[in-house]
């Protein structure tokens, strides 16, 4: 394109920013000047064909992202750290056993008030919706006081035909979860010392004692607890599973591995 | 959201009002997103980064502009913020064989046997002027918009808009020549 000292006129016609009496005087310029039609031709196709660009849909897993991220869940930092401490994971898992089969005892100290509930079976399989994850924390706690009130009948739910194998094992998961966020808190609410070494003894023992044949959950599983934590707690839960893992360590349970990175 | 605009203002917005809010303009963000950065990946964590920050600060929506408004200048935000830290050329440059300035121009009768690629164009322009550009040309934003919208003088606005084009127009021209079927020896 050969310069035109009507270049900036020429954008400002094609972009309606002339003055009507200036707009006038482009078009009649226009009409005599070949380079400046061209130029301008050249102009509103490049711009067509930027309006044209062609453009996927969104992706609705955005939206999904962005709801877990609000919640504070961050992926990448979670297993960062799990794949950093593989016997973090292993210590999880373990807690997590540790805690499906201790329904009361240890955890019953941090159990809140019982919220009634006239349909209990709704609530399991409202539990176990994906509707269910969109939920806020705060939005969700109603649901699993229910359910932490009574967790062996989720199981006798199912027994009974009231909800499949999936809705049971979903909302088994959801209070696991929502119980290891709860020791935690439990174990911090303790003096630092002898008073948390027994909370976490008396976890121990729990699980020794109930749990005999305990099969490990598979890896998913705790990656699924530590979905559930809040960013604002992983360290927390970082810590106590670490405390957990010495005082397992201490009466011959859980090895960590050899080198730790 | 529009219509209901009023009743989420200054209010944090459930997930629920929120995901109506990315149905209506989910798609409109990509494509500004697209123009701008030119990679789908850095588009979309774009959009991502948009949304969330939207969701999370809902409450401090005025309703003076629409919600979609209010979401670009979130975008535009971030994605300067991206391309002054990173410095990123926003997509991958052209390759030696590929229109551009390196290939020399096109002559007609080559450009005939290709489609004009306008992501391949913005790509060549530095992120200020490509910023600009789309803004004009995707957005439909008038000078004062822009300047408005990005903080800067109307005469940087018009002075970037002009050499954007005037930096394609010149390296693309057997493409738009030939796309407006006046063909110009190069």
């Amino acid at each position: 394109m050969s310069p035109c000292e009507h270049f900036d006129d020429l954008n400002r016609y094609m972009d309606g920013e002339l003055a009507p009496e200036q707009a006038a005087a482009m078009e009649q310029h226009l009409r005599a000047c070949t380079d400046c039609r061209q130029t301008l031709s050249r102009l509103q196709t490049l711009g067509s064909g930027i309006r044209d660009l062609p453009t996927p849909r969104v992706d609705g897993r955005i939206l999904d992202e962005v709801f877990l991220q609000a919640h504070r869940i961050e992926k990448p930092h979670r297993h960062l750290v799990l794949r950093r401490h593989p016997w973090l994971m292993a210590a999880a898992a373990m807690l997590i056993v540790a805690l499906g089969v201790a329904s009361v005892g240890v955890m019953a100290r941090w159990t809140p008030e019982v919220k009634p509930a006239a349909d209990v079976p709704s609530i399991v399989r409202f539990v176990a919706s994906p509707r269910f994850k969109q939920l806020t924390e705060k939005e969700r706690a109603p649901y699993i006081d229910v359910l932490r009130q009574q967790p062996n009948k989720i199981s006798e739910f199912e027994r009974q035909g009231q909800i499949t194998a999936a809705e049971r094992d979903r909302a088994l998961q959801v209070l696991m979860e929502d119980q290891v966020v709860r020791a935690v808190e439990g174990y911090y609410a303790l003096q630092p010392g002898l008073e948390r070494q027994q909370y976490l003894d008396r976890l121990l023992a729990d699980q020794e004692k109930r749990a005999k044949h305990l099969s490990m959950p598979s890896g998913s599983s705790a990656n699924e607890l530590m979905e559930a934590v809040p960013a604002h707690e992983r360290t927390r839960v970082g810590q106590f599973l670490e405390e957990l893992r010495r005082r397992q360590e201490g009466r011959g349970g859980l090895k960590a591995p050899a080198t730790l990175p | 959201l529009s219509s209901r605009q009023g009743e989420h203002r200054g209010e944090q917005l459930s997930e629920a009002a929120f995901r109506e809010v990315f149905e209506r303009h989910g798609d409109a963000l990509l494509r500004l997103a697209l123009a701008l950065t030119g990679r789908l990946a850095d588009a979309e964590d774009l959009v991502q980064e948009t949304l969330l920050a939207a969701f999370e600060q809902f409450d401090t929506f005025e309703g003076r502009s629409s919600v979609y408004t209010w979401m670009r200048r979130i975008l535009l935000n971030r994605a300067s913020n991206v391309a002054r830290s990173r410095r990123i050329r926003l997509a991958e440059p052209l390759g030696e064989d590929e229109a551009g300035p390196a290939a020399g121009f096109l002559t007609p009768a080559e450009s005939a046997e290709q489609r004009m690629d306008v992501r391949a164009m913005l790509d060549t322009l530095s992120p200020e002027f490509r910023e600009v550009l789309v803004l004009r040309e995707l957005e439909g934003m008038s000078y004062q918009e822009i300047a408005c919208e990005l903080s800067l003088p109307r005469g940087t606005v018009e002075s970037r808009l002009f050499r954007a084009r005037r930096e394609l127009a010149d390296r693309f021209s057997g493409y738009l020549g030939q796309e407006t079927g006046e063909r110009r020896a190069v």
